[in-house]
């Protein structure tokens, strides 16, 4: 089943179209890699499918709901109901145990503190982070931050986790390890993920890979990624 | 010299959105050299003043009492303004780093521009007390107002504050940049916050044991002469206030703590462990006010001292205006402070603003939670120093009932000076907004 649909996308700053009619369709589940070089438009079109931008012509469709027919606030709510995010750092607030940073969407959805810390803890303790659910991010490492973010991201059961570059500050083990852990996490709460990466290996974990440049999608395969594909600089 | 071309250089095209913090830091500036300026003019016309044949010796003292009362609020704003001036720069003196500048050539650009702002903050400060003076000149005093002549600092003094101003400011420039390591790799990284220590208690002790020593001795210490035992109390004072900035933090953080463990929506949560994670930062936002309210309380009995006493009446009423001018004071550089301080905060959060709001919270949120990091340490120390001012004029409270003026000023003071806290809150929701949006 299709659960996000988007149709002749176009973003224009001016001159220049950073998206210049794309066509993306995410199925429930499923995970789709979209990478390219940078300033290709992969980042902006992860925004336009968040209902984060406004695209300047185009039409996105999140399981029946045109997200472009939705007010400012009407779309706030549903990133909050129906998306997650990873970005690649820094998304995580200082001051809050990474049990309270994961349960966040869920607090701010009006859920009781001890039902949201408990979702919380169960997806820490699935990511392997049993024992830091008291910690700070300051005193977790970079791969333990990525993973408390990821179930921060599925905490909420969303319908789709958008992933922006998540391991781009990440080593190569340790990012391998934060991919798997995301595609298969996101598979067994039923979330489609669309990740932008720079990486050809990230690719490799996902089901579809979209190759993308100057805002067109050029190319798509199915996992995994073929050498020579020419999109990571 | 390559340094202040590069200083030059960074200062001409700021990005307009970098252009915040150094307004900010200019305006703080301006403030606390307007606050120390116009304080050095009153002192200065009362000890003029008690001179001329028959003038009453405890004009020149009182005003000290004023000076002592001040130099905390002025202070923190100071220190607010000097933290803003290196605030957010961390980022672009790595870059700079980064590009192949020396460790020195980086220190420098940094102390230029802490000392530019601070130049041209304390130079706008002159100019605001010219400003002012006409103004502050109507206050009336043993039975007259003041000349302008009066309360105008000569040139050395003047240029001696500014001095000051900006030596502050560099110093602590300097004690910042020590705490922001600078790699040659370009990596800016704070070091961690130390969490705060029970040691900080300790001074409360010394400054008890201090109370009590002049209590017991205070015969003997005005024997060595009436400057001496001045000198004492005004010190005494002063010490009590630093011991209340010491210990606030301590107490915002205990707050945070048992509101965190206790918080059932995500706005108190938020606003509780912000409390924890930062105590010192919200102390600065509430700790004028707080202190404000202190001041007001133990001023309270002020009217009642001199009541029904013989040609007392001028005095009483003198001390009034001057409890009133002073609180008046120490309002507006606690406002000032608490905008400068909130408005800085933003934008040091301003990338966690814009992921709270990008995964989906409501801007609403965002305002009440910071808005409770605000009242409720305000509400709760404000409370505390009420408290407190009651206590220390426990032994007198009879006077309040002799003058009940005096409960109006408190609670006047009180409630002014925590709508002024709100308010300069409340002005940086337009920041929050814009950083979360962008």
């Amino acid at each position: 089943m299709d659960i996000l649909t988007a149709r002749g996308l176009v973003m224009a700053y001016g001159p220049t179209r950073a998206l210049d009619g794309v066509d993306v369709t995410v199925r429930a589940g499923e995970s789709v890699a979209v990478m390219g070089p940078s300033g290709s438009g992969k980042t902006t079109l992860l925004h336009v499918l968040a209902g984060i931008l406004r695209p300047t012509a185009g039409a996105v469709d999140l399981a029946g709901t045109d997200l472009l027919a939705l007010s400012d606030a009407q779309r706030t709510t549903l990133r909050r109901t129906d998306f997650g995010f990873v970005f690649q750092s820094g998304q995580l607030l200082s001051e809050l145990p990474a049990e309270e940073n994961a349960a966040l969407p869920l607090l701010l959805a009006g859920q009781s503190r001890a039902a949201a810390t408990e979702r919380a803890g169960g997806l820490l303790r699935r990511l392997g982070l049993a024992g830091t659910e008291r910690r700070r991010p300051g005193e977790l490492s970079g791969g333990q931050a990525q993973r408390v973010a990821i179930a921060r991201a599925l905490v909420g059961r969303p319908k789709v986790v958008f992933a922006d570059e998540p391991t781009g500050a990440l080593d190569q083990a340790t990012g391998r390890e934060v991919l798997d852990l995301l595609t298969s996490v996101a598979r067994e709460n039923g979330a489609a993920l669309v990740v932008v990466t720079h990486d050809a290996g990230v690719a490799r974990w996902c089901d579809r890979t979209l190759a993308m440049r100057d805002g067109r999608v050029v190319s798509e395969f199915s996992a995994p990624t073929p050498s020579g594909a020419g999109v990571a600089p | 010299m390559t340094a202040v071309r590069l200083w030059w250089s960074l200062a001409r095209h700021t990005h307009r959105e970098s252009r915040v913090p150094t307004v900010l830091a200019v305006t703080a500036f301006a403030v606390t050299t307007w606050a120390v300026l116009t304080v050095a003019g009153g002192v200065r016309a009362f000890q003029a003043r008690a001179q001329l044949p028959g003038a009453d010796p405890t004009y020149p003292f009182l005003s000290w009492v004023a000076v002592a009362l001040l130099v905390v609020p002025t202070a923190t704003l100071g220190a607010a303004a000097a933290r803003l001036t290196i605030a957010r720069r961390d980022e672009r003196l790595a870059k700079l780093r980064l590009a192949g500048a020396t460790s020195a050539q980086t220190t420098l650009v940094a102390l230029l521009d802490a000392g530019a702002q601070a130049l041209a903050g304390a130079l706008a400060g002159v100019v605001l007390d010219l400003l002012a003076l006409p103004a502050v000149a109507l206050l009336r005093f043993q039975g007259r107002s003041f000349d302008i002549a009066e309360l105008r600092l000569g040139v050395a003094p003047v240029l001696a504050t500014v001095g000051a101003v900006l030596a502050v400011a560099l110093l602590s420039c300097a004690v910042s940049l020590r705490r922001v390591a600078i790699s040659p790799l370009g990596v800016a990284q704070r070091l961690p916050q130390k969490g705060l220590s029970w040691v900080r208690v300790l001074p409360v002790l010394l400054l008890g044991g201090g109370f009590v020593a002049a209590f017991n001795a205070g015969s003997v210490l005005f024997g060595f002469g009436a400057a001496v035992g001045v000198l004492v109390l005004v010190g005494l004072l002063a010490g009590t206030f630093a011991v209340f900035n010491l210990v606030g933090p301590l107490f915002v953080s205990l707050l945070g703590r048992v509101l965190a463990a206790r918080a059932r929506s995500v706005e108190t949560l938020l606003a509780a462990r912000r409390m924890g994670e930062d105590p010192k930062s919200v102390w600065r936002s509430v700790g004028g006010v707080s202190l404000v309210t202190f001041v007001a309380g133990c001023l309270s009995v002020a009217p009642g001292l001199t009541s029904g006493q013989d040609g007392a009446d001028r005095l009483g009423a003198d001390i009034g205006t001057g409890a009133a001018v002073t609180l008046v004071i120490s309002a507006v550089l606690a406002a000032v402070s608490t905008g400068v301080t909130q408005a800085s905060r933003v934008l040091d959060s301003r990338a966690r603003y814009r992921g709270l709001h990008l995964a989906g919270t409501d801007l609403d949120v965002l305002h009440a939670a910071r808005a409770r990091e605000t009242w409720i340490p305000l509400v709760v120390t404000m409370g505390g120093a009420a408290a407190l001012s009651l206590l220390v004029v426990s032994p007198v409270l009879g006077l309040l009932r002799a003058a009940p003026v005096g409960v109006l000023w408190f609670v006047g003071c009180a409630v002014g000076g925590a709508v002024l806290v709100l308010l300069a809150a409340r002005a940086s929701r337009p920041l929050v907004t814009a950083c979360a949006s962008r």
